[in-house]
């Protein structure tokens, strides 16, 4: 049975966004969404859309279960509600490449086949890039650039390996194992780099910031869950290293996040954090691991959203995006309140307090990773909450919100928010209390249902323990945490200077072979043309140079009245090309 | 409260190691000026 597909309506919504007046424009940015969550309510599990693609191939492009459900679902939630917080965007390309965006991440998500998979994968990476060269900056278009390399790189990889497999017969996806297949790898570091696993993480941090404010939203939700996906559907539980990896990421990813000045690059270290503690819940691959890190993809989109919608706020109000200038605007809580308290909530919610909905998935994770008894790596994603408490809930709010900017203050004039904006951060403010206080409504739309009581007062006195070490420590070196302005070397470091170096040298030494070769050859010309004008003067010069011994041979010298050597070359010219034309066209062979 | 107690030392243990790293070592190896990338083809704002 042939079903409707939320992914092409909205790919369908963002091709036609390049046609329509603006008004339509903007609204379609709403208007699609919706119709592709009322697509989706009408899809059965087991729902199938085949279209014939080339040589015998079929693109199977629903894959309807629990596992993609819940992902979609997601998907379609913040295109709507990112559809609502940018209602004021004009630009059709923008409008367009988010619609495109949210579509083809979706139809990534329901793609049956390898070949799918990988188209959409690509159409997903490009029309990111759009929402990255949007914002029209030097710094968009380079940081784009890089975005563009590592993501051909990383579809280039994952496609080679997609071929491998479909040449082999295995055209459906399932899950790869054998790690001696060049398959499983070239597809599991395709999707490392979607999933922003170091040392292939720098992207996010490189090229988030530089989107357009309600671009890097989109992209805030949508490139990195997709590859926890594809990880969940291809790599669940590969292996212990991957738990040791996920650990690594978190704890790596808060690190940088303290340290970070940036508040839209913050946010961007913190995915890899989260991305972090979802890698580790896929790679323990039980049942409950599994509802874990799908648990906590879904609440990332949310409260995820709210953060880096309070951030794009900041920066559309503020015109600022450092905390150190940021920190210098007096009151800044009560002159955005709206943007204030939602960004508390994310932030809240993100550390996993309780009764909001990162407790309710962290409990997952933390339920598997005691299951397992992975103690090291368990210590790992502790830290990893602590780092997130310390990087976004205490400092952000304290340095950017609270905090009087003292003798130095700014005195800006703050631009009104638009009600749409504040709308956006709201709804999704109002999901993190609400999934936080009913997680049911989470564990509901899990692929193996589990259903656990996360308000055990030994789970609530474990977090709030955390709160309570992470408050400690930050009011001890509170001093120490205030943010410099600063900014900080990451791997995109290799693509700015030695690889700018490099780009520069290689193309220096081609021109360099190109300037010579185009020289030597003009000389041999030359020569030859004068040659051919005045056959004695070359061979004068031979004879001058064997007779004369060490004396200079005279220099050629080219008469300019010499018909007699223009007669000779187009005589030799009109001879070649005739016996060209006899030899090869009229076949006289 | 045993719990409270682990979690509360732990994350007052880890906190601090997660500042003195990022701050101490962290910091000092990766953190540059602003203008950093000035002379390397890209403004950094």
């Amino acid at each position: 049975m042939n079903s409707l597909h939320p992914g092409l309506i909205l790919i369908f919504g963002g091709v036609l966004a390049l046609i329509l007046p603006q008004k339509l424009r903007q609204i379609s940015l709403v208007l699609f969404p919706v119709l592709g969550i009322l697509a989706f309510l009408t899809l059965k599990e087991g729902a199938s859309l085949t279209y014939g693609f080339a040589n015998g191939i079929d693109l199977q492009l629903l894959n309807v279960d629990k596992l993609s459900k819940a992902f979609v679902l997601i998907f379609l939630i913040i295109s709507l509600v990112g559809g609502i917080y940018a209602l004021n965007v004009k630009g059709k390309g923008e409008i367009a490449a988010s619609l495109i965006y949210a579509g083809s991440s979706i139809c990534v998500v329901f793609a049956k086949d390898y070949i799918t998979l990988v188209l959409f994968w690509e159409i997903m990476a490009v029309s990111s890039l759009c929402l990255i060269w949007a914002s029209r900056t030097k710094k968009a278009r380079k940081a784009g650039f890089r975005y563009l390399l590592i993501h051909f790189l990383g579809g280039n990889l994952l496609m080679m390996g997609a071929l491998i497999k479909v040449a082999g017969g295995i055209n459906l996806i399932g899950q790869i194992s054998g790690t001696n297949d060049l398959a499983f790898w070239l597809i599991l570091i395709g999707v490392f780099v979607n999933g922003a696993v170091p040392p292939v993480h720098f992207w996010v941090a490189d090229a988030y910031p530089e989107a357009t404010i309600s671009g890097t939203v989109f992209m805030g939700s949508f490139t990195t869950k997709v590859a926890i996906y594809a990880m969940i559907r291809l790599f669940a539980g590969s292996g212990e290293w991957v738990i040791w990896l996920g650990g690594f990421m978190a704890v790596f990813g808060a690190a940088m996040a303290i340290i970070e000045n940036d508040i839209r690059r913050l946010l961007s270290y913190h995915i890899v954090s989260q991305l972090g503690m979802m890698v580790a819940a896929i790679g323990i691959g039980s049942e409950l691991g599994i509802d874990g890190a799908v648990a906590h993809a879904v609440n990332n989109v949310i409260y995820k959203g709210v953060l880096l919608m309070g951030a794009g706020t900041l920066v559309f109000a503020t015109g600022k995006r450092k905390i150190t200038e940021l920190g210098d605007i007096n009151d800044l809580y009560k002159k955005m309140p709206v943007t204030a308290i939602t960004f508390l909530i994310g932030s809240l919610a993100i550390a996993g307090l309780p009764f909001l909905n990162g407790f309710a998935s962290k409990g997952l994770i933390t339920a598997a990773i005691h299951e397992g008894h992975y103690v090291v790596p368990g210590m790992l994603l502790t830290l990893a909450g602590v780092g997130t408490l310390l990087s976004i809930t205490l400092k952000i709010n304290y340095f950017v919100f609270f905090k009087n900017g003292g003798e130095e203050s700014l005195d800006i004039q703050i631009q009104k928010v638009p009600w749409n904006m504040n709308l956006a951060m709201i709804i999704l403010a109002i999901l993190c209390v609400l999934i936080g206080i009913f997680p049911g409504i989470l564990y509901d739309i899990l692929p193996f249902g589990t259903d656990i009581n996360p308000f055990t007062l030994e789970h609530i006195m474990e977090y709030v323990g955390i709160f309570a070490g992470g408050i400690i420590s930050f009011t001890m070196f509170s001093r120490i945490m205030k943010p410099h302005d600063t900014i900080s070397l990451d791997v995109d470091w290799v693509f700015r200077k030695p690889g700018i170096t490099f780009l520069m040298s290689t193309a220096n030494f081609v021109e360099l072979i190109f300037r010579q070769t185009s020289k030597a050859v003009h000389q041999g010309a030359d020569t030859f043309k004068v040659g051919l004008n005045n056959p004695e003067q070359p061979l004068n010069a031979i004879i001058a140079k064997v007779y004369m011994g060490k004396n200079k041979p005279p220099k050629f010298k080219q008469k300019k009245d010499a018909p007699v050597g223009d007669l000779i070359t187009s005589s030799l010219m009109v001879l070649i090309i005739t016996f060209f034309l006899v030899y090869f066209i009229l076949d006289v062979r | 409260m045993m719990v409270f107690v682990e979690y509360l030392g732990l994350s007052l243990v880890g906190g601090v190691l997660l500042i003195g790293f990022s701050k101490g070592i962290l910091a000092k190896l990766i953190q540059r000026k602003p203008d950093y990338y000035q002379d390397g083809g890209d403004k950094h704002e």
